[in-house]
Order: structure tokens, then C-alpha cells, then sequence
């Protein structure tokens, strides 16, 4: 397990991405020691604090408090990828499944209490949510969402399986739990360039990508149907489950975006605080689980 | 401990995990998920409001009074405070720290839902009509399919305990399948009574709702949400549930107003007007002050959970209940309609009694707190007020009896008027167990001028029909109260959260409980002074409520007889060994005739905190019975019950600073 976390982070973007390249390598160093267990997570949590990403926490003296900050920003998408919009991160973003293993990471580590997502991202893919839903349902350590910016869709589904989600500003934008899909049809274009493209389907294959040709027939219903209503329920019950949504308010489980102050009322987040509070509530769960013991 | 650590505790348990697994925080968040679940399905409540709440789990205290956590405002907050109310911060008085923070958070809020409000388009919410459609509320005869040919799941004869209504016969069916069936319509059906008793409280019809109405076919409520998914009966029937409850007479709502929506330490503002007005003069000459003075409203939680360990002997006592009013009764309720008016009524009951007498104390480890502990009354809200020096008793008028009634009643009228003015504008409130009493003196003395002529105008005020008689007193409270019409209230958190009953299935039989907040409070009592001496100096000048000081005198003695009274003047310093004559249920309040008056830490009173020494007259300190379970072996059953050891235990104590 050891070395499949030390291969995925020599091999993902996150290497690559952060200016404490140097710390990295030491940490990665550090981990090859199987017999002291994980390495501790301070550089790592230095590099990224320290990186371009999330400026926010500059200097913030949290290494103390014994938690890791992980931003989940930008697009999600499932692996790492090119962002040709922000020029000064190297030009990778690191996938969802690379912060998963980030974060799995950090609640392994006995130096590590808890750890902090900071969120600002419009959502993303669908299965760029597979593996970092598996983390935080299999973690046993405090996860706490802090919202800087936007949390919306993707990043929303995954924001509600944190144990808390503040919001920093109370114009902090959340919501916008639902999906969508954007389909291009090309065929006028090719048809202008001269090209044809023929399709030919078994009638064994009678069904294979069906919604997909309905749908460019101008027929969404079994995209609807079959494709986007399954996911949007799933991410209804997801959200339902995990977070005390009044679903009297309108638009709450369809797709409309809240303020913060807004999102409060709707049970979509907790509070509108700061860092301090991500790290007290952090603390707080961590505590009060340790106090359970005894009184067993 | 607190109440929830003790639930998780136990649910983790249950749900096998071992102590060195939470110790080592290996617990994952979806297994956290299933604790939360459990915690929910097993106490009705979510971990998180029960977090929030943070009862302790074997004496929770109630809520501190005010005054105990007094502490000076800052600049900024009576700036605040001065800021939402319009007026110069010098103008603030000084106050709890925390109301004041609550004041201004709330004005805060109020600005913003105002904002919000103003800037709120119309809601695109249908226009809802009543339905006009006459039906019969209780629905006809029985169908071949369905209880009274209502075409709904819950009056569906298939299940089990339907068929008891159908044929009036045991079912014998306890299979655990047919116990979960029956706890989720429980559960669905008092859920659809609760959200529509605050939906007709909401649109201002419960006033309408009347069983008489009812049965005679004219009551035409019907609002869209219940009805649009369960249908026109159901809602009918849940309206004949309601009519029914409201049909016993309490105090709540009839006597005393009641206030929704309270959490607790939600802030009260009364104002206190200075003079105004003064002979003409030119210039910028201005008079007159106004003074806010904040309070708190002060609810608690109370519970409810009974076990029907033997779901057979429900069924027997329901099918008694069917038999005895066949034919005469105007409803028939099915099992689970009857479950839930039948428990509703004795809360009702109950909570009508605790809403007069009532008196919190913190709860202790036994299995049966008395009901009247449970929370506060209009007669404890009173006793408050007091307390805070924010109301001065009438000294000299105290305690009667059924001959000198008449004549103490008017020496307080008299008092009354002579501090406030008249009586226009007041409502004398008595204890309504001395009513005879006093009509049948009234009658003695003032028969020739009360007949049919007309009462003299100086008796109007004092004609025992002018009286508002309070219920639910106890022989020995006398007293005596003038105030303005509305202006003690009951208070409540949800409308109807008292009879939002949760069913659980436990072993063979069914749990049900429930969970709610109240209390009571004045809502114009007086200015607060900081002491005696001032409240006694201002001459009643802010007091807005007027009372006599019902104490019985005691000489402190060995074996102290406390049966006259619950409110108690004392003098001496005897080692007090027994106690007779007391309740079990009622706070006793001890003052002290004179400085020097000792109560000793010993005998019955060996469990208060240490000696009470009186530095002033007027000193108090208030005790309630100690309780103990007793097990004993009747018929071969072990049958356990409460009752008081004989000792007291202290609730909260006055002295004035040597």
C-alpha cells in the first residue's frame, strides 16, 4: 500500500504542479523507510499551502494543528490535465483521483488529525467522483469542506460527505446539485467539408450509444431517461443523505445556486466562518469521537 | 456525562463496536453514517439536535435564571442594542451580555428578512380554495376493502390492527412484520396531525374547527398540502383528531395566550416610559426617557416515553374502549387513532396542570420525575418576576380562608387601585378551588346590591363574574393577581410538537415518545431593580402586574408541618429533623422573617448546598422533594415506583450581601 501511494504521487500531476518540488522529493524520500510507517505529511502539506494554489492559507501557521490542506479547484475532471487558463500553475490540474490519493494518504498518517478540502471549483465529470466518494466513506478522520469561492455540482456532491462545509465569505457561491449533458453535432460541418461519416450498427447492437443518436435525432427523452435522470437522483440522494436539506426551499435539489447565507437556510452548508473554524470544528469531532471511548 | 454520549455510547454497543475501536478513531464516516441512523431510529431525534441541545445525561440543570449569569454590557453591545431600537445608547439599561448579543443579532436578522421581503416577488404559489364539497368527516360505513369506505393505506382492513376495528375481536397477529407495520403508520399518522395542526393554526382556522361542526357535516376547512397527497378524508379525520384534543378544556390559549416559536433564551424587550409632558416653553427643552429592559424567554424540554411491553393488552383495552361507546360515541377511532388521542389527551391533561403549578428543577435519576417538575407555569413565571425585583407584593395582604376570602380579596382590590389607578383596565385572577368560597360570601354580604337590579358600580370589578377563576391550583396557593389581559403567556416551541409522537418497536411490545419545549412568561412584569431596598423605594411606580404575598407564617421546629402552603414565611433557627405534609411534586419556597433566620444543613435539609443564613428579611432559598425508586415484590410482579426520601434538595437560594 505503502509504495502503490509513494508510485501515485511520483506519477501524478501533483508532483509535477507545485514550486516545492524539492520538499516533495524529500517527503517521497523519506517514505521509502517502510519502517517507520508514513512519513509525516507537514511537506506535503507545505507544498501545497506554499504553492500557487491556494494563496488563501499563505503562511497561515497551521503545520502545528496537525491537518492537511488539500484544494480541490478548477475544473474536476478524473485524471490530471492541461489547463491552458491559468498560466502560472504549470499548466497541470491535478485530477480528482490524485487528491483522493492525497487525501487517502493523509488519513493514514499518524500525524495527521483531519484534514481540510478547500473548494472552488464549478463541478466537473461524473466519474471524477468515483474514487474520491470511496475515500471520504472509508476515512475515519474529520474531513472538513471549506468553500472559497464556488462549490458547485461535482464539488458539491463531494463538499456533502465531508463531515462540515464553511463557507468563507457569505457571497460564496454553492449548489447546483444536478447534472447536465452537452452534446455537439458535427454532422452539418462534415457534411460542408465534403466528408461523410456512415454509422453502421448490428441489429445485435440494436441499443449501443442509443440515447446518444436519439438525442442528435433531436429525441433527449432517453438521455433523460436513461442517462441523466439516474445521476441526478443518485446525486439527490447522495446530497439527501449526508446533509439536512430542507427541501422546502425551491430549486434546492434542482440545480439553483445559493449565497451562502442562503445555503445555510437550505441546509446546504453549516456556517460561514474561517480557517480558525475549520481547524476548531476539525478539533471539536476528533475530540468528542476520542471522549466516546470512555464512557463505553 | 451528556444525554447524547450516553445514547452513542450505547448504540455503539449495540452495533458491536468495541471500545479500543472508537479509542483508535478507526470508526470510517459511512460507519459514523449508520451510528447517526441507529441514533435517530432508536431516540427519535438526530444526533446532531440532541449534540445541540447538550442535555447531561443524568441531572440535566435547566437553563440558569437570567439573573445568575448577569453580566455588564460593553459599549458596543448597548450601542447595538441602542442602534435597533432608535434611541441613545445612555438610554439602554444595563443587561445580561448575552441577551443583549441575541437582541442584536436578532434586530440583524429582522432587517434582512424585511430587505427580503420587500424585494420578494409574489410567491408562484397556487391560490388555494376552500373546498365547499360537504362530505361527511368520518366517512360511511365500512367497505369490504377499507375502514368507513376511506380508500387509504392507514384504514386499509388487511392490516392487522384494522381488523380490530372492523370486528371488534383480538387479532392475535403480533408477528414483528405486523408490530413494524403498525409503528410506521403510528408514526405517518401523527406526523400528518402535527404539520396540519400547524397548518390550521398557520391560515387562523383551528378557531372554526369543532367536533359538533364536525359531525354535523358544516365544517368546510380544507387546505391543499395534506389533502393533495392523502386525500380529503384522512385529512378530516386528522381534523376530528385535532377538534377533539382542543375540545378538553385547558388554560392554554384560553386563560393565558400562547406564544410559538420560542427557543430558548429568545429575547424579550418590555419599554419603560418616562413622564413626557410638561408646562410650555420656547427653546430645545426636551423631557421624558425611555428604558429597555431585555428578559428572556425561558422554555424547557420535556419528554414522553411510554413502553406498551404487552401489545395484547392495547388491543383489549382499545376493543373495551369500542365497546363501551358503540352506538353513542359520535366517532369511532381506528387502533391507532385511538392510541394517539387516548395518550394525547392524558399530555394534554397533564401539560394543562404543569402549565399553572409547574416548576422546573433539575431532573433526577430516578424513573419517575413528577410531570409538574418538568417545566415552568404561570404561578412559577410570577414567583420569577419577584425574585428579579422587578415585582413588589402587596406585604400585608397574605393567605385566607374561606371566611376572611371576601374581605382580603377587596383589601388587595383596594391596595390595587390605590397604586394604580382603578381596575379598568385589570383583571383580577384567583385560585378557582376557592371559588365557592368567595360567591358564596359575596353573595352574603352583598346579595341585595348584586341582584337583578344591577350591581353598584364600586362591585362590578369584584362580581365573582368579573373574576378570572385559574384552574389546576392547589388548596393551599392563595394567590392573588392583577394584570392586564394576555399579558402572562404560555410559550411553546412547534405548534402541536407535543402530539408528534415517535413509535418505536422494542422487544415484543411498542414504544412511543415525544419530545417538546414550554414555558411561561410575563410579558410586562416591571422595571428591574437592582435590589430590594430600590424595588421596595420605587413605590410600585413601573410595576405592571400586581400581587399579594401568599406566605404562610412557620416557626421552625424539629418536625417542621408544611402542609398549609408551598410559599413560607420563617422565623428562628430550630434543627429542622422531619418534614410532613408536603408534595412531591410542588417547589417549596422558604423566606426569611428577619436577618438571623437559619435554616441548618441537617435532618431533612441535610442534602441543600450549606446552611442558609438570612442577612435581610425577605432572604429565600426554594428546596424540592428528593426522590428515590422503591422495588417491591406484589403478586410475585417486582413492581418499582418513585417516592421522596423525606430529605429536600436545593433549587436556588437569595441572600443579601452582608
Amino acid at each position: 500500500m505503502n509504495n502503490q501511494i509513494i508510485n501515485e504521487l511520483r506519477t501524478s500531476s501533483l508532483a509535477m504542479i507545485q514550486a516545492g518540488t524539492a520538499e516533495m522529493e524529500a517527503v517521497l524520500h523519506e517514505a521509502q523507510r517502510p519502517a517507520s510507517g508514513y512519513p509525516e505529511l507537514k511537506a506535503v502539506q507545505r507544498a501545497q499551502t506554499d504553492g500557487d494554489i491556494c494563496n488563501v492559507f499563505n503562511n497561515s501557521g497551521y503545520y502545528a494543528e496537525r491537518i492537511a490542506i488539500i484544494s480541490i479547484t478548477g475544473m474536476m475532471m478524473k485524471y490530471a490535465h492541461f489547463n491552458w487558463s491559468m498560466e502560472d500553475l504549470d499548466w497541470i490540474v491535478p485530477g480528482i483521483d490524485d487528491i483522493a490519493s492525497l487525501l487517502e494518504y493523509a488519513m493514514q498518517s499518524d500525524e495527521i488529525d483531519g484534514a481540510i478540502l478547500v473548494f472552488n471549483t464549478p463541478g466537473g465529470t461524473t466519474q471524477s467522483l468515483i474514487r474520491i466518494e470511496e475515500v471520504l466513506k472509508k476515512r475515519t478522520k474529520p474531513v472538513v469542506a471549506v468553500v472559497d469561492g464556488m462549490c458547485a455540482s461535482a464539488g458539491m456532491y463531494a463538499a456533502s460527505l465531508c463531515d462540515r462545509i464553511i463557507a468563507l465569505n457569505k457571497m460564496c457561491n454553492v449548489g447546483s446539485i444536478g447534472v447536465m449533458v452537452q452534446l455537439v453535432d458535427y454532422g452539418a460541418f462534415y457534411k460542408k467539408q465534403g466528408i461523410k461519416i456512415i454509422e453502421i450498427y448490428p441489429p445485435e447492437s440494436s441499443e449501443k450509444n442509443k440515447a446518444y443518436r436519439d438525442a442528435i435525432d433531436g429525441k433527449t427523452q432517453t438521455m433523460i431517461d436513461e442517462v441523466l435522470t439516474p445521476l441526478a437522483v443518485n446525486f439527490q440522494s447522495i446530497v439527501k443523505e449526508h446533509r439536512p436539506v430542507d427541501e422546502s426551499v425551491d430549486g434546492v435539489l434542482s440545480g439553483k445556486m445559493f449565497y451562502a447565507e442562503d445555503a445555510i437556510k437550505a441546509g446546504l452548508i453549516d456556517e460561514i466562518g474561517n480557517f480558525d473554524t475549520a481547524v476548531a470544528a476539525i478539533h471539536g469531532i476528533s475530540s468528542e469521537r476520542k471522549e466516546l471511548a470512555n464512557v463505553m | 456525562m451528556k444525554k447524547w454520549q450516553k445514547n452513542v455510547a450505547a448504540i455503539l454497543k449495540t452495533m458491536g463496536f468495541s471500545r479500543e475501536k472508537v479509542a483508535a478513531g478507526t470508526i470510517s464516516a459511512e460507519e459514523w453514517k449508520q451510528i447517526e441512523e441507529a441514533y435517530q431510529k432508536e431516540h427519535g431525534t438526530t444526533l446532531a439536535d440532541d449534540k445541540a441541545a447538550g442535555e447531561d445525561a443524568a441531572d440535566p440543570d435547566p437553563e440558569p435564571e437570567p439573573e445568575a449569569t448577569a453580566a455588564q454590557m460593553s459599549d458596543e453591545e448597548r450601542a447595538a442594542i441602542a442602534d435597533m431600537l432608535g434611541v441613545e445608547p445612555a438610554q439602554v439599561a444595563q443587561e445580561p451580555v448575552a441577551a443583549a448579543q441575541q437582541a442584536a443579532q436578532a434586530a440583524q436578522v429582522a432587517r434582512q428578512q424585511a430587505a427580503a421581503m420587500a424585494a420578494q416577488k409574489e410567491p408562484k404559489k397556487p391560490v388555494v380554495v376552500a373546498a365547499m364539497k360537504r362530505a361527511n368527516v368520518f366517512g360511511g360505513a365500512h367497505t369490504a376493502t377499507h375502514l368507513f369506505g376511506i380508500e387509504h393505506e392507514l384504514y386499509d382492513r388487511s392490516k392487522p390492527y384494522n381488523q380490530l376495528t372492523g370486528a371488534s375481536v383480538l387479532t392475535g397477529s403480533h408477528r414483528s412484520a405486523d408490530v413494524e407495520a403498525a409503528r410506521k403508520d403510528f408514526l405517518q399518522l401523527s406526523q400528518i396531525v402535527t404539520e396540519r395542526y400547524a397548518q390550521l393554526r398557520e391560515a387562523g382556522a383551528l378557531a372554526n374547527l369543532t367536533m359538533a361542526a364536525l359531525a354535523s357535516g358544516e365544517g368546510v376547512i380544507n387546505m391543499a398540502p395534506p389533502t393533495a397527497e392523502l386525500g380529503e378524508y384522512l385529512v378530516r379525520r386528522t381534523d376530528a383528531i385535532i377538534a377533539y384534543f382542543k375540545s378538553i378544556p385547558t388554560v392554554r390559549g384560553t386563560l393565558f395566550p400562547v406564544h410559538s416559536n420560542v427557543q430558548n433564551g429568545e429575547v424579550a424587550i418590555s419599554a419603560i416610559i418616562g413622564e413626557l409632558s410638561q408646562g410650555y416653553r420656547a427653546g430645545r427643552i426636551f423631557k421624558g426617557g425611555m428604558e429597555f429592559q431585555a428578559d428572556k424567554y425561558k422554555v424547557d424540554d420535556l419528554m414522553f416515553k411510554f413502553n406498551f411491553t404487552d401489545l395484547v393488552q392495547l388491543e383489549k383495552e382499545y376493543i373495551g374502549w369500542m365497546n363501551r361507546n358503540e352506538g353513542s360515541a359520535i366517532i369511532k377511532w381506528t387502533f391507532i387513532e385511538w392510541v394517539l388521542v387516548h395518550y394525547g389527551e392524558q399530555l394534554i391533561k397533564e401539560q394543562n396542570e404543569r402549565d399553572v403549578i409547574g416548576t422546573r428543577v433539575p431532573q433526577q435519576n430516578v424513573k419517575a420525575n413528577p410531570a409538574n417538575l418538568a417545566a415552568d407555569g404561570v404561578l412559577r413565571a410570577i414567583i420569577r418576576s419577584i425574585h428579579q425585583y422587578r415585582v413588589l407584593p402587596f406585604w400585608g395582604i397574605g393567605t385566607y380562608d374561606a371566611d376572611t376570602m371576601l374581605d382580603t380579596v377587596e383589601a388587595f382590590a383596594d391596595a390595587v387601585v390605590e397604586k394604580h389607578g382603578n381596575l379598568d383596565d385589570l383583571k383580577i385572577y384567583l385560585n378557582k378551588r376557592h371559588q365557592r368560597w368567595y360567591i358564596r360570601a359575596y353573595r352574603e354580604k352583598y346579595g341585595k346590591d348584586a341582584d337583578f337590579t344591577g350591581a353598584t358600580a364600586t362591585l362590578v370589578d369584584l362580581d365573582p363574574a368579573s373574576i378570572v377563576w385559574v384552574p389546576n391550583l392547589g388548596l393551599n396557593d392563595f394567590f392573588m393577581l392583577a394584570s392586564e389581559e394576555g399579558n402572562i403567556e404560555l410559550l411553546e416551541d412547534k405548534p402541536g410538537e407535543m402530539l408528534n409522537f415517535d413509535f418505536t418497536t422494542e422487544f415484543e411490545g411498542v414504544a412511543v415518545k415525544s419530545r417538546w419545549k414550554q414555558g411561561a412568561h410575563v410579558v410586562k412584569a416591571g422595571a428591574k431593580y437592582p435590589t430590594q431596598a430600590d424595588l421596595v423605594a420605587s413605590n410600585f411606580a413601573h410595576q405592571f402586574i400586581y400581587v399579594n404575598a401568599p406566605m404562610t407564617a412557620k416557626a421552625l421546629a424539629a418536625t417542621l408541618d408544611l402542609s398549609a402552603n408551598t410559599l413560607f414565611m420563617i422565623e428562628g433557627d430550630t434543627a429542622v429533623t422531619s418534614v410532613t405534609g408536603y408534595a412531591a411534586d410542588r417547589v417549596i419556597t422558604l423566606y426569611a422573617k428577619e436577618a438571623g433566620v437559619k435554616l441548618n444543613k441537617s435532618g431533612a435539609f441535610s442534602k441543600i448546598k450549606s446552611d442558609f443564613t438570612a442577612v435581610a428579611g425577605g432572604d429565600y432559598i426554594e428546596v424540592y422533594p428528593e426522590l428515590e425508586d422503591v422495588t417491591e415484590t406484589i403478586d410475585g410482579h417486582e413492581v418499582t415506583y418513585t417516592r421522596p426520601t423525606g430529605k429536600f434538595l436545593e433549587l436556588d437560594r437569595y441572600v443579601t450581601s452582608a
